[in-house]
């Protein structure tokens, strides 16, 4: 065990006894634990629990504080990031840790598949360079399709310079997770690094795994739990000098879904539980006799909404991915905003959410009070502004169903992923709504893997409904999915010029907010990015269901916030231990 | 007996090839192949995927990935599960153990109590026993066994007096031996129940039907002439030969029982062989479901086998006949 | 001819008037579903998910339904508004459909008086929508299907089953090898992989055929071995050997010999494994791999009820699809004992 730094971090919150265990359900598995292959939430969920960053929010404020930074300067021009580094922290297994490990990290996002006759980087068919590890931090940072440089300027001193002003970076590039140079340097330079840290090591190797968060894989048995022990190095202590965390140990248990996961909550078995809004009714009956609270958190940051495929491309057989007559009605603007009126997302939140969630208007739930555009243009429930709409697009009535201008009936199939109940609701309602109107819509319930093979491979579908969770709270965030080229802009991804004027607008805004500092001038841009997608939805935003958590009354130093929920403090929580 | 069982075994070979080849058939008619869903997932290296390709014959016609993939069977290798990341065999061998004593609980459970509610209802032929216990035979044999595993959950979560699912509660890994041992049976009460209770009707039932044929048989009139007790006539030669009958249907019954504790452990959420070929169905891990049949397919036809020598363990013109 | 005897027996017996009498009673339900549902399969009502029951009162002299409120839509909790409640109507407008396929009209059996209120029989699922309404309209599936895969079934099963009891020999050892393999299978695995082989290649609303098939394929096994040991014996009867003698065909001599003997016993094989049927479908749907939302099928309704709120907050309602399988299984299993009984009272149950 190494020496307590002489930078550690002192938190602020009354001292508390040692040895508890946490017990909690993770809905999903785990599919590696290596972060640069790793997409699921579940894997950020446990990755996160073993890896930290330079910087971190604020659970009161939502600023920007130290983490594993003690300090930084930024330069004049907004172009220079000098972050210090706490002296004497310890990785897990004991390794010091010193720039050479951010040096190391940011050189796997960027490391360059280089041609072995003259030296230079290879490059695709599009003149892009290829990265040897590609991840989503290599594609992620890059800023405007530039790298940022890294320099160290001592073992504690990091400098890094972006090629143009990019107010966002402190929070991105100083959150990204550090990896161990020491651990991984060898397969970085062998090329296996993809390959490490992967479920088997998980399983059979798990002390490989070494990172500066709080606690290390003590165990892992797929399908059943992950077992996490308290990291002996951890570099947080409290105001007595004690080294953090209180908790011995965190047993995770894998379970099906949300409904299993707040079903052993309930029944008083687990210590932390976010509860899924159709939930909450009987779960806080048990408040008394399984001696646990619930709060109500406010608006989330989970969102669901609807999508057209509008990829005008071809599969290799030449076919169209979407027939040429419906991807006319789905690229046209009034027919989406037609679809949107016809939505009835009041009954939706009434009916199937038990008033617990919030209507979407559009892409920012109303959490984000900073930069959350009420101005936008909504879409309350009326057919009749649909019907107008049609009949704006030459579309007219035979027997009651829906006809475009040449005559075809208006029917598509909308596929969504079969394991979230609330969501087949509301695939149900909707297809209502949809017959309401005169259109036929062919429901599809699948796997989520598969409905992710579709929207990004194979782009064989025509609507998709799906929701996005979590997200920074920067604007510029939503860059990968906002902007023309991301590879999350669902509806068309990864254009390489934007599709629409619109869209060309939106990628000019999406840079603007990326190069200015000002926090008002970017919540004028980004008020505008919101009032496009308003006007056009090329995503049809549904509902947010609210944000609920629990947490058992044995615990100590719960200071719930909006932004950290019951957590984020989890280094000062301490219980009496019990067995 | 050794031959007898030689016999059944040459027998039960084709079978299984019969078996999974069908089975594979099948899976080659569903679009894609084994690697689609490998396509869209980044961190499997090409190197493992060429590998597979070739190991299987991925690009050959069917015939010849049957071929392959017998091979590899036989060599202990099932393919990979893409959904888990793992080499399908340690995936399968886990919820293999756990379906197994699924219906093996099941099993202990309904004929424990069949046989004895069989018996004495046929000893009390016609009274208000006989006939409470054959109606309510009727229904549970009528009764879906996902419907009552949904019952069964509903009873759970309104009294608490039982686990919701799973096989295990949180702490099994820090329980001792015995903890473990009573944690696993606590979490396989419910399950038992449900999947058992179907069995017993039919069981109870065949066994009554037996016990009074037998009763009418000469024997019996020759074992009580001869002054025997009526409780010795009873239990020792009635039963016995009442059972035989029964235990030729063994096979049967298993097969009911793996069906069935497909849907149980799907209700229930029990991790066993049966959720896992769901799960894998609705994920198109095709190797998982591919290998979970042919599990699935082997366990039932060694159950067959096991009920086959124990026929011909007690009946002894059964070994003897000759090879048709 | 025959056919008529047994059905004079089977009026004959208790228990074979009630299990045929519910049967009866329950096709006529779903064939006349129409005119019974006071709601449409998919009229949904967001005001009114997860309603319980509505009570019926005594009123002014009349029937009438009680009408309630949400008092807390958090929990989907409501409660009965005193003294408030619509007039029940018989014979009344409703939504529109064509009776029997032959004539549009509105009429319907129960309706309610007053576009506030609603008559929620056995409440409504988690859009709103009439479980009463939605059991009828599933029964049409749940019934329906095992009466065509029993066809198909019977069909099969005679044929093969007849054909190597005739023929024997090496037809004979190659069918019943078939057969031999056929049961040693776990039925619902092969559901599954026979359902995830074929379903792809089929649209949604093909799947009620697709599932039908399936389950024929699977259930004919069992049928032809029980009808190939009959054929058997029955070919040692005098009158085959002289219609053989005389050069009759096969298929001749199975038509006008074999079947007549076979009738009463495939009327009891098939009786006893209709249940297999809608059994097999229920499991299906209520895996999301059979009848798709949102059409009605018992198997599908009950898919619903498995979320963990319906347990917690006591929707128990949506729990009604699981007994009328019940009670439908029960009958047929009745109703094939009693023909059972009429037929050969020696036959063994399996």
């Amino acid at each position: 065990m190494a020496p307590i730094p002489e930078d550690a971090l002192v938190v602020d919150f009354p001292a508390g006894e040692y040895g508890a265990t946490i017990v909690e359900t993770l809905a999903g598995d785990l599919a590696t634990v290596n972060p640069l292959v790793n997409e699921s939430a579940a894997g950020s969920a446990v990755i996160g629990r073993i890896l930290e960053g330079l910087v971190t929010l604020d659970a009161h404020t939502g600023e920007v504080i130290p983490n594993l930074a003690k300090s930084w300067e930024i330069s004049d021009d907004n172009l220079q990031y000098t972050f210090h580094l706490r002296r004497g922290v310890h990785w897990s297994d004991g390794q010091p840790f010193t720039a050479d490990d951010v040096l190391f990290t940011w050189g796997t996002f960027f490391a360059k598949q280089m041609d072995p006759d003259n030296g230079e980087p290879q490059r695709d068919a599009h003149g892009r360079v290829k990265y040897r590890y590609t991840s989503r931090s290599t594609f992620g940072q890059l800023i405007n399709g530039q790298e940022p440089l890294v320099e160290k300027l001592d073992d504690y001193t990091v400098r890094f310079t972006t090629p143009e002003v990019y107010a966002p970076f402190l929070l991105f590039g100083g959150g990204e997770e550090i990896l161990p140079k020491h651990i991984l340097q060898s397969s970085f330079d062998d090329g296996t690094l993809m390959d490490q840290w992967s479920v088997e090591t998980a399983i059979n190797e798990p002390w490989k795994i070494v990172g500066l968060n709080m606690y290390v894989l003590e165990a892992y048995r797929p399908g059943e739990r992950i077992v996490f022990a308290k990291n002996p190095n951890y570099w947080k202590v409290n105001r007595a000098g004690e080294r953090l965390p209180y908790v011995q140990r965190v047993i995770t248990k894998i379970v099906q879904d949300v409904n299993s996961s707040n079903v052993a909550f309930a029944q008083g078995l687990t210590d932390f539980e976010s509860i899924a809004p159709d939930n909450v009714a009987w779960v806080k009956r048990g408040e008394a006799r399984f001696d646990y609270t619930i709060l109500d958190m406010g608006p989330s940051n989970q969102t669901n909404f609807i999508w057209f495929n509008l990829n005008p491309g071809k599969n290799e057989d030449g076919v169209p991915y979407v027939e040429p007559h419906k991807f006319a009605w789905f690229a046209d603007q009034r027919f989406r905003q037609a679809i949107s009126y016809g939505i009835n997302r009041e009954g939706i939140v009434r009916g199937v959410y038990f008033n617990r969630a919030d209507l979407l208007h559009g892409y920012v739930s109303p959490k984000r009070q900073f930069w959350y555009n009420d101005a936008i243009r909504k879409y309350p429930y009326s057919p009749e502004h649909s019907r107008a709409l049609f009949a704006e697009m030459g579309f007219s009535y035979r027997a009651g169903k829906l006809h475009d201008r040449d005559g075809n009936p208006v029917s598509f199939s909308l596929m969504t992923n079969s394991s979230n109940g609330l969501r087949v609701e509301m695939a149900t309602v909707y297809k209502e709504n949809m017959a309401d109107l005169g259109i036929e819509v062919e429901l599809q319930f699948l796997d989520f893997n598969t409905i992710i093979n579709k929207t990004s491979d194979s782009f064989n579908y025509e609507a998709c409904m799906l929701g996005l969770g979590g997200g920074a709270p920067d604007p510029y965030a939503g860059k990968d999915i906002l902007m023309s080229g991301g590879r999350l802009h669902q509806w068309y991804p990864q254009q390489p010029e934007p599709a629409t004027e619109w869209e060309a607008r939106i990628d000019e805004l999406m840079r603007q907010i990326g190069r200015h500092t000002d926090v008002e001038q970017r919540k004028a841009y980004f008020f505008e990015v919101q009032a496009i997608m308003a006007e056009q939805q090329p995503l049809i935003f549904l509902v947010s269901p609210k944000d609920f958590t629990g947490y058992r009354n044995r615990w100590q130093n719960i200071d719930p916030t909006p932004l950290g929920g019951v957590t984020w403090n989890e280094e000062s929580l301490w219980a009496q231990p019990t067995q | 007996m050794i031959a007898f069982i030689l016999r059944r075994l040459l027998t039960l070979i084709p079978l299984l090839l019969g078996i999974t080849m069908l089975v594979f058939i099948l899976m080659s008619l569903a679009p894609g192949d084994f690697l689609t869903p490998v396509k869209a997932q980044r961190d499997v290296p090409a190197e493992l995927i060429q590998a597979i390709e070739t190991e299987f014959g991925l690009d050959r016609p069917w015939y010849v990935q049957y071929v392959k993939w017998l091979g590899n069977v036989v060599q202990g290798n099932l393919g990979h599960s893409w959904a888990y990341k793992l080499p399908v065999v340690d995936l399968i061998g886990q919820r293999l153990w756990a379906t197994f004593l699924l219906s093996l609980a099941a099993f202990v459970f309904a004929w424990g109590v069949a046989i004895p509610l069989g018996v004495l209802a046929a000893i009390y032929k016609d009274s208000i026993f006989d006939r409470i216990v054959s109606a309510l035979a009727y229904a549970a044999l009528s009764v879906p066994e996902f419907f009552l595993a949904l019952l069964f959950v509903f009873l759970a979560a309104q009294t608490g007096w039982f686990p919701l699912g799973g096989a295990t509660s949180i702490e099994y890994d820090y329980l001792s031996f015995a903890g473990k041992c009573a944690d696993r049976a606590y979490h396989l009460i419910l399950p038992t129940l449900a999947l058992g209770i179907g069995s017993i009707a039919s069981i109870m039932r065949i066994m009554r039907a037996n016990f009074l044929d037998t009763i009418r048989a000469e024997f019996v009139t020759t074992a009580r002439a001869k002054g025997l007790s009526e409780f010795v006539v009873m239990f020792k030669h009635v039963l016995r030969n009442a059972i035989n009958p029964l235990v030729s249907s063994f096979g049967f019954a298993f097969s009911g029982l793996l069906s069935g504790a497909l849907m149980v452990e799907i209700v229930l959420q029990y991790p066993g062989l049966g959720q896992l070929m769901y799960q894998s169905i609705l994920r198109e891990d095709q190797f998982v479901v591919l290998a979970s049949v042919m599990m699935g397919c082997s366990m039932l036809v060694f159950g067959n086998l096991l009920a086959d020598v124990l026929l011909a363990w007690s009946d002894p013109r059964i070994r003897l006949e000759k090879k048709k | 001819m025959i056919l008529f005897r047994i059905f004079r027996e089977v009026l004959r017996r208790p228990l074979g008037v009630l299990s045929a009498g519910v049967l009866i009673a329950l096709y006529t339900a779903a064939l006349l579903a129409d005119v019974l549902a006071p709601y449409a399969t998919n009229e949904q009502d967001l005001e009114r998910t997860y309603h319980p029951p509505t009570a019926l009162v005594w009123h002014d002299g009349s029937l009438q339904v009680q009408a309630y409120e949400l008092v807390d839509p958090t929990e989907a909790k409501y409660a009965a508004v005193v003294g408030q409640s619509y007039p029940l109507r018989w014979w009344g407008q409703g939504f529109e459909y064509r009776f029997l396929g032959l004539f549009k009209t509105q009429r319907h059996l129960l309706t309610i008086d007053g576009a506030e209120g609603r008559l929620y029989l056995l409440g409504s699922d988690s859009t709103g929508r009439d479980v009463f309404s939605r059991l009828l309209y599933g029964a049409r599936v749940s019934l329906f299907i095992g009466l065509l895969g029993i066809t198909i079934t019977t069909t099969l099963g005679f044929l093969v089953g007849g054909l190597s009891g005739y023929f024997g020999g090496r037809f004979d050892f190659v069918a019943m090898r078939c057969v031999e393999f056929m049961m040693a299978m776990p039925g619902l695995y092969l559901l599954l992989a026979l359902r995830s082989a074929l379903a792809p290649h089929f649209e949604s609303d093909q799947m009620f055929f697709v599932i039908v098939v399936i389950l024929s394929l699977i259930g004919w096994a069992g049928t032809a071995r029980v009808l190939r040991g009959m054929t058997l014996s029955i070919r040692q009867h005098q009158y085959v050997m002289a219609a053989e003698s005389m050069g009759q065909s096969p298929l001749v001599i199975l038509r006008r010999h074999v079947l007549p003997n076979l009738v009463s016993y495939l009327l009891v094989a098939a009786t006893l494994s209709i249940p297999g049927y809608i059994l097999g479908e229920a499991a299906l749907s209520f895996l999301g791999l059979g009848i798709q939302e949102p059409s009605a099928s018992w198997g599908l309704m009950l898919s619903q009820a498995q979320d963990v709120k319906v347990f917690y907050l006591n929707f128990w309602w949506l729990l009604t699809p699981g007994f009328a399988i019940f009670v439908t299984v029960i009958a047929y299993n009745i109703l094939g004992d009693v023909l059972r009984d009429i037929v050969d009272p020696k036959m063994k149950t399996r």
